[in-house]
C-alpha cells in the first residue's frame, strides 16, 4: 500500500493547534494575568501553537496594544510556573496580542471586535477559527454570548466557539437559564464548561489507571469496595476573596463542580472509545444516578462548617467573619461533607463521602478507596486484639506529591504473627520526570483543537447540581451556630460523626 | 572501589545494592508506624546500560545520568571501557533528590563496573543477572573504544533498544545501523534526534500543503563538512518530499557542519540557530524556541520511545545517497 508522503511525526512531534484567534473577555482581570497567559505563552514556547494565532484582550480599561503588551509580559515573567522566560520569543508572541477597550455592554464594541477580528485575520493568518474566552462575572456570560451573536461573529469562515468558567449558574434553575441563552448563540458542542479539576494529569490519570489496568476494574464495586473518601484540603482561608467567597460558600465552589466530576471519574462505566462525547455520556450518566436527597435526609447527610480563629503553621488565623469584606454573621460555609450515594448495580449502598474546606490542616486532594475487610481475622488473638488484617486502601493523591499509594499489612519481622500497616507508593513524578503541562494549557490546548473531553457538558452541570440543589435548599432554612470549628482543624465535629454512624471515620491524610 | 579481579559476581552485586536500600530506608524511631513517613522512593522504570571510554569526563557524564534519572527513573550500569589488561571492577550507589515542592526523596540506582577491551567478553554474563526485570532495557553506545572490540553480538543482546550517535568518533556507520534495524533491534541516533524540534517546525511550518508540489528544498550547513544532521535533514526531506529536489549547500561562515538555513521552494525560509529559529512565510516573519538540545535532553526523547521509529527508519534507509554541493 503506497503511504501518503507527510511531514507528521506522531511518535515525536507535539500536538499543534490550528491557527485561531482568541478574544479573552476580562482580559486585565486575575484570571488572564496569572493563568491564561502564562499557559498560552507556554504553549508558544513549546511551539504547539500555530504560527497564525493571535489573542484579542478586552476590558473597560483604556490601554493601547503596546501597554496591554507590556503588562501581559510583566504577568507572565511573574506567573510563569516551571518554565524559563524567554524575551526573544516573547516578543515574537507578542506581535500577536492586541487589545480592545470596551463595555461588554455595549453592542458598538461588538462591531469593533468584528473589525479587529476581521483585521486579524487578515495579517496574522488566522483562518477565523475564533475562540471566545469569557474570564469575566458570571452574570456577563449570557450578555456577552448574545453581544457576539447580535454582531454575527457566532458564525462565519471557521470555526467559532466560546469557553466559560464556573460558576455555572448559582443553583439549578439559574444554570438552565444560563444554558438556555447560551445555547441561543452557540449549539452545545460549541460551549467548552472549564473545571480546570479535570485538566490535572492526575485527574486524567484516574482513568488510565482503570481502563488501562486489568487487576483493578474487578474489584471496582461494592463487592470489594466498602466506602470513598474524596477530600479536597486546603491550609489557606479566602486570601482576600472574603467578599466573593461569601456569595458562593465551599458547596457552590467546589462540590458542585470539581469535586462531583472527581466522584463521576472514580465512579463511571468504562466507556467504549475515548471519544469527547462517549467519555461524558459516562460521566453524565454517573452523575444522573446519584441519589437526589430528599429534604429529611439533608441533615444526616451533609454538613456545613465555618472556621473561627486558630492558629495556621504555628501562626494565629482569623475566623471567617474577620476576614475583609465578610459579614460578621456570615452564614457562608467554609467548609462542606457530605455523604452521596450512587444507585446503580455498581455502586449501591457503597457511601461515597466527599468533603472540603478552608484552612484545613494541609493542603492535599486525594480520593481514598477503602476496601472491605477480610472475612476472617484468623491473626487476630486475645493478647492483641488490634492484630488483625486492616481494610486494604488505595489512595489516588491528586495534590501535591501526586500519584497512587496501596496500603495493606505485612507481618513484622520476628518470632510470632504480629502484622503491621505498610504502604506501597507510586509516585507520578519519579516515574514520569517531565514536566506536566498546566490544567489551563492542556484545556486551552483542547479547546483550541475542538476536544471537549475534559470539558464539562450540560447535562452533567444540570445532574450535579440537581445532587447538590437539596442541601442548598435546606441550608436556606437554617441558622447555624457559626463558626464551628478552629482554622487549623480537620472540621466541624459533626462531619466525623456522619461517618461514625456508617461505621467509618475519615481518613488523616 | 571494591577492588574485585576476575571476582566480580553479579549475585554480590545484587546483595551490596539490596543492602544499600535497606541502609537507607531503615525507618528512624520518630517515624510513624503506618507508612506516612516522609522517607524515600526507590523508582526503575528501565535498564540503562552505558558504553563510554574510561578517559570520559566523570563528572559531566554522571550529571547527565542524573539528569536523565530525574525524567526516566531507571537502574543504570555503566560499563568504563579501559585499555589496560586484566582488569574487571565494581561499585554500587544511590543517586537520590527532592523534586521540588516535594517532601519525599526519590532514589535511583547505579552499578558502575570497569573492564579493561581484552574482558569485554565477561561483562554480558554479569550485566544479564543485573538488569532490572520487566522494564525495557536501553544501551547507549557512547564509547569510541565499542568501535574496535572484536564482536559486540552478544553485548547487543543485552539490549531492546540501541541509542547511537553519529556525531561522536568510533560511532557505528549508517550501514550497520540499518544491519540492526533489520535485525530487530530499536535503533536510535542522537543525531537524527537533534532534528526533532526543526522537523517539527517544518511540518507546522508547511501543514495543509501538499508536499508533492514542492519542487525545491535547500540545506544550508556552516564549517566544512555537512554534518549527519545535514544529512538526516536530507534524507528526510527527499523521503516525505518525492517531488523535490533537496540540495546541500555550503553557507558562509564557521562552524562544525550544523544547519544554518532551511530553504523550501520560493516562500519558506527559516534560519536556524542553537536554540530557536527565525522564519518567513508568506508575511509572517516570526520567532519559535527550538528548545535544549543537551545530550541529555536527546537521550531523553529517545526513552520516551520504545517503539520502532517509522520516519527515523525511512530516513536511515536513504542515507547512502548523498552527495553534498558547495
Amino acid at each position: 500500500m503506497s503511504r501518503e508522503p507527510s511531514l507528521q511525526d506522531p511518535l515525536r512531534f507535539n500536538r499543534k493547534t490550528p491557527p485561531c484567534a482568541v478574544v479573552i473577555f476580562g482580559a486585565n482581570g486575575d484570571l488572564t494575568k496569572r493563568k491564561l497567559m502564562p499557559a498560552l505563552y507556554r504553549l508558544a514556547f513549546e511551539g504547539r501553537l500555530a504560527p497564525g494565532f493571535a489573542v484579542i484582550g478586552i476590558s473597560r480599561t483604556a490601554m493601547s496594544n503596546d501597554d496591554f503588551r507590556e503588562r501581559m509580559r510583566e504577568s507572565v515573567a511573574r506567573y510563569l510556573e516551571d518554565s524559563p522566560f524567554d524575551e526573544d520569543l516573547w516578543r515574537s508572541f507578542a506581535q500577536g496580542l492586541f487589545y480592545m477597550a470596551g463595555d461588554v455592554g455595549d453592542r458598538a464594541m461588538y462591531e469593533r471586535l468584528a473589525g479587529v477580528l476581521t483585521e486579524v485575520r487578515q495579517s496574522r493568518q488566522t483562518a477565523g477559527n475564533t475562540l471566545f474566552y469569557l474570564s469575566t462575572q458570571p452574570s456577563q456570560y449570557a450578555p456577552i454570548a448574545e453581544g457576539i451573536g447580535a454582531a454575527g461573529l457566532a458564525e462565519g469562515d471557521g470555526w467559532r466557539r466560546i469557553i466559560i468558567e464556573k460558576p455555572f449558574g448559582r443553583d439549578l434553575t439559574s444554570a438552565i437559564e444560563l444554558n438556555r441563552r447560551l445555547q441561543k448563540v452557540f449549539e452545545e458542542s460549541r460551549i467548552y464548561r472549564i473545571d480546570h479539576y479535570l485538566g490535572k494529569e492526575t485527574v486524567q490519570n484516574i482513568l488510565a489507571f482503570r481502563f488501562g489496568n486489568g487487576i483493578f476494574e474487578p474489584l471496582w464495586n461494592r463487592r470489594y469496595i466498602e466506602h470513598i473518601q474524596i477530600t479536597a484540603a486546603e491550609s489557606i482561608g479566602v486570601e482576600g476573596r472574603g467578599a466573593y467567597y461569601q456569595e458562593a460558600g465551599a458547596l457552590r465552589d467546589m462540590i458542585q463542580n470539581h469535586l462531583l466530576q472527581v466522584l463521576a471519574t472514580v465512579a463511571m462505566e468504562p466507556s467504549a472509545t475515548f471519544s469527547s462525547d462517549a467519555v461524558r455520556d459516562e460521566r453524565s450518566k454517573l452523575l444522573r444516578s446519584i441519589h437526589v436527597m430528599k429534604p429529611g435526609e439533608v441533615a444526616a447527610n451533609a454538613v456545613a462548617g465555618q472556621y473561627g480563629p486558630g492558629r495556621v503553621g504555628g501562626r494565629p488565623a482569623p475566623g471567617f467573619r474577620e476576614e475583609k469584606g465578610v459579614d460578621p454573621e456570615s452564614q457562608t460555609e467554609t467548609y462542606v461533607a457530605a455523604t452521596f450515594l450512587v444507585e446503580n448495580w455498581r455502586w449501591a449502598g457503597v457511601p461515597f463521602y466527599v468533603r472540603t474546606g478552608k484552612y484545613l490542616p494541609k493542603r492535599i486532594s486525594e480520593v481514598a478507596i477503602q476496601f472491605r475487610s477480610a472475612p476472617l481475622s484468623v491473626f487476630r488473638n486475645e493478647s492483641d486484639e488490634n492484630n488483625e488484617a486492616a481494610p486494604n486502601l488505595l489512595i489516588l493523591r491528586i495534590q501535591p506529591e501526586e500519584g497512587i499509594s496501596l496500603k495493606f499489612v505485612s507481618k513484622r519481622p520476628g518470632a510470632g504473627m504480629t502484622l503491621r500497616p505498610v504502604s506501597m507508593d507510586f509516585n507520578y513524578g519519579s516515574s514520569f520526570g517531565e514536566r506536566s503541562p498546566s490544567a489551563y494549557e492542556t484545556l486551552l490546548l483542547d479547546a483550541i483543537s475542538g476536544d471537549a473531553t475534559l470539558y464539562t457538558r450540560q447535562d452533567m452541570v444540570e445532574a450535579s447540581w440537581s445532587a447538590v440543589q437539596p442541601i442548598l435548599d435546606y441550608w436556606a432554612t437554617r441558622k447555624f451556630a457559626f463558626p464551628n470549628y478552629e482554622a487549623g482543624s480537620w472540621g466541624p465535629a459533626a462531619a466525623d460523626e456522619m461517618l461514625a454512624r456508617h461505621g467509618h471515620a475519615w481518613r488523616r491524610p | 572501589m571494591t577492588p574485585a579481579l576476575q571476582t566480580v559476581k553479579p549475585d554480590t552485586i545484587l546483595h551490596e545494592l539490596s543492602e544499600l536500600w535497606i541502609g537507607m530506608t531503615r525507618p528512624e524511631p520518630e517515624e510513624s508506624a503506618d507508612g506516612n513517613s516522609s522517607g524515600i522512593l526507590r523508582a526503575c522504570a528501565m535498564t540503562l546500560i552505558v558504553f563510554v571510554d574510561d578517559e570520559e569526563d566523570s563528572k559531566a557524564l554522571g550529571e547527565t545520568l542524573i539528569r536523565i534519572m530525574r525524567t526516566h527513573p531507571n537502574r543504570t550500569i555503566l560499563v568504563r571501557l579501559r585499555e589496560s589488561p586484566g582488569s574487571l571492577e565494581s561499585r554500587v550507589f544511590a543517586p537520590c533528590w527532592t523534586p521540588t515542592g516535594h517532601q519525599r526523596q526519590i532514589c535511583c540506582e547505579q552499578v558502575e563496573l570497569s573492564v579493561s577491551m581484552n574482558r569485554l567478553t565477561d561483562i554480558p554474563a554479569i550485566v544479564l543477572p543485573l538488569e532490572a526485570p520487566d522494564v525495557p532495557r536501553v544501551i547507549w553506545f557512547r564509547s569510541a573504544r565499542i568501535d574496535t572490540a572484536a564482536d559486540i553480538a552478544e553485548l547487543l543482546a543485552l539490549g531492546d533498544k540501541i541509542i547511537v550517535d553519529s556525531a561522536r568518533p568510533g560511532s557505528p556507520a549508517f550501514a550497520d545501523m540499518r544491519v540492526l534495524a533489520g535485525a530487530g533491534y530499536i535503533v536510535a541516533d542522537l543525531a537524527w534526534t537533534r532534528l526533532t524540534r526543526i522537523r517539527e517546525l517544518l511540518a507546522q511550518l508547511l501543514d495543509g500543503r501538499d508536499l508533492a508540489d514542492i519542487r525545491t528544498a535547500t540545506i544550508e550547513y556552516s564549517g566544512s563538512e555537512p554534518s549527519p544532521e545535514v544529512k538526516y535533514m536530507q534524507a528526510w526531506l527527499r523521503s516525505e518530499m518525492p517531488g523535490a529536489v533537496v540540495d546541500v549547500r555550503r553557507a558562509d561562515g564557521v562552524g562544525h557542519g550544523e544547519i544554518s538555513a532551511i530553504h523550501i521552494d520560493p516562500s519558506l525560509h527559516v534560519n536556524v540557530a542553537s536554540n530557536c529559529a527565525d522564519y518567513e512565510t508568506g508575511s509572517l516573519r516570526q520567532r519559535a524556541n527550538l528548545g535544549e538540545c543537551e545530550e541529555r535532553d536527546l537521550l531523553s526523547e529517545e526513552l520516551s520511545i520504545m517503539t520502532h521509529d517509522p520516519v527515523f527508519g525511512r530516513a536511515l534507509q536513504r542515507m547512502t545517497a548523498w552527495t553534498p554541493r558547495s
